[in-house]
């Protein structure tokens, strides 16, 4: 197929109306033919305007009811077995290490080059940590090879957050961790992973975790922002 | 006590990172902002409220169990489902017709073609590109209006309305693509 016959054939194949050996043919056409491919995609937005037909549609009362209805329990995520847990989290205790540079905001635990206070974090994370009823929330990354791991204690006042393959950042920026409610994001501080890319977090919000719907990572300016900024790294659902 | 997040503050392509989480809020909050449009697409091509609206939700179930569909780096979510609304009701009519061809080959294989990541319409979508054309669309002599009707929003092939019509098929491409050049030109006059 010629270029004169595939740009032919364009309109019935934006309309999805050609038979299938005509538009196999058009198809690989295209793929070969970077002016045609070109062609195409300018009449994509006509595409587009077709599929408005309604010049002021309505949904019918209680759409959203019914679809959320729908969703039902098996909408959420299972969460892994504590005993699977404990597993991972003591390889990567054994590998990370607390890092907390910089703290802002909501008056969580604060930065500290005092030995002993770390210390005492270090105490209160393993003892967390060796709980067999702690309850794992698993973070979403939204950069190649990050990953994050909350654990929160059963009465959910507290919580470790393990962090991994988060890369070194340019000069300026820096990782902010926020928690979320619908107030709208607070800061609980920015921080520095390890040069292997991991960290491990402390969390004891004045209210508890409960107070919050999620926990998410951006990059920031250096010495943090007010509000999220910049793009996401990690995010985790707390309910 | 637990408040609720307002999820009114994010955009789009933000709330769709949100449905990897699980969060039912983005979810309601994607259908009060778009699943309106969707709704009048299924509507206009299945004629049937009911089902218009099974297909519907059908669809922003599929994005609730796979966010990932949804690539915004290839265009915005509005025009994303509405994409999917009109694969979704025309393999909801093939289906009723006893017609067994994947439909969805016609829309998904344009969006694997070699993109440039240019977006000829650069935004939002707008309302008065969408009015001009149905207005075009309404202005095309009936020979013309049928064939891209039966294609579009019926679903049937170029094939199968000249075996409707009467028409031979060489009519049928003829037609479309004379419709077509109108109603392109009713698009680039406003651009």
């Amino acid at each position: 197929m010629n270029c004169e016959q595939a740009r032919e054939e364009m309109p019935g194949l934006v309309l999805g109306a050609l038979d299938s050996d005509q538009r196999g043919l058009v198809l690989e056409h295209l793929r070969g033919c970077e002016a045609c491919a070109r062609e195409l995609r300018s009449l994509l937005p006509l595409r587009d305007a077709l599929n408005h037909p309604d010049p002021s549609p309505r949904l019918p009362n209680g759409f959203t009811e019914r679809l959320v209805g729908r969703i039902g329990p098996a909408g959420h995520r299972p969460r892994r077995r504590a005993s699977e847990v404990l597993v991972h989290a003591s390889r990567a205790l054994a590998a990370a290490a607390v890092l907390l540079i910089a703290l802002l905001g909501v008056g969580l635990h604060r930065t500290s080059s005092e030995l002993a206070r770390q210390v005492a974090y270090d105490a209160r994370m393993s003892a967390l940590m060796s709980r067999s009823d702690v309850v794992p929330v698993d973070m979403r990354g939204y950069r190649r090879g990050a990953r994050g791991r909350l654990y929160v204690s059963p009465d959910r006042r507290e919580g470790v957050l393990m962090l991994g393959g988060l890369p070194g950042l340019p000069d300026g920026k820096t990782y902010q961790l926020w928690l979320v409610s619908r107030e709208g994001a607070k800061s609980v501080g920015t921080f520095t992973p390890l040069p292997g890319g991991s960290a491990r977090l402390y969390l004891r919000p004045p209210h508890g975790l409960d107070a919050y719907e999620r926990i998410d990572i951006t990059i920031e300016p250096d010495g943090g922002s007010p509000r999220p900024t910049g793009k996401w790294v990690l995010a985790g659902r707390l309910t | 006590m637990r408040s609720r997040i307002n999820y009114a503050q994010y955009g789009d392509e933000d709330l769709a990172r949100l449905l990897v989480l699980g969060e039912t809020g983005a979810l309601e909050e994607i259908s009060a902002r778009h699943a309106g449009a969707s709704y009048g697409l299924a509507l206009h091509m299945l004629r049937d409220p009911g089902w218009a609206e099974e297909v519907v939700q059908d669809v922003l179930l599929r994005l609730w169990r796979k966010p990932d569909m949804f690539d915004p780096a290839r265009g915005d979510l509005h025009r994303w489902l509405l994409r999917i609304t009109h694969n979704a009701a025309i393999d909801a009519l093939r289906s009723r017709r006893g017609t067994s061809r994947a439909l969805e080959i016609g829309a998904y294989e344009l969006d694997t073609l070699p993109w440039d990541g240019q977006d000829p319409f650069e935004g939002a979508w707008e309302h008065s590109r969408a009015e001009r054309v149905r207005r075009a669309l309404a202005e095309l002599p009936s020979e013309q209006r049928e064939v891209v009707e039966l294609a579009y929003y019926r679903g049937m092939s170029q094939s199968e309305i000249a075996a409707l019509t009467g028409q031979p098929l060489s009519t049928v491409k003829t037609r479309t693509r004379l419709a077509f050049k109108k109603l392109r030109s009713a698009l680039e006059d406003e651009l």
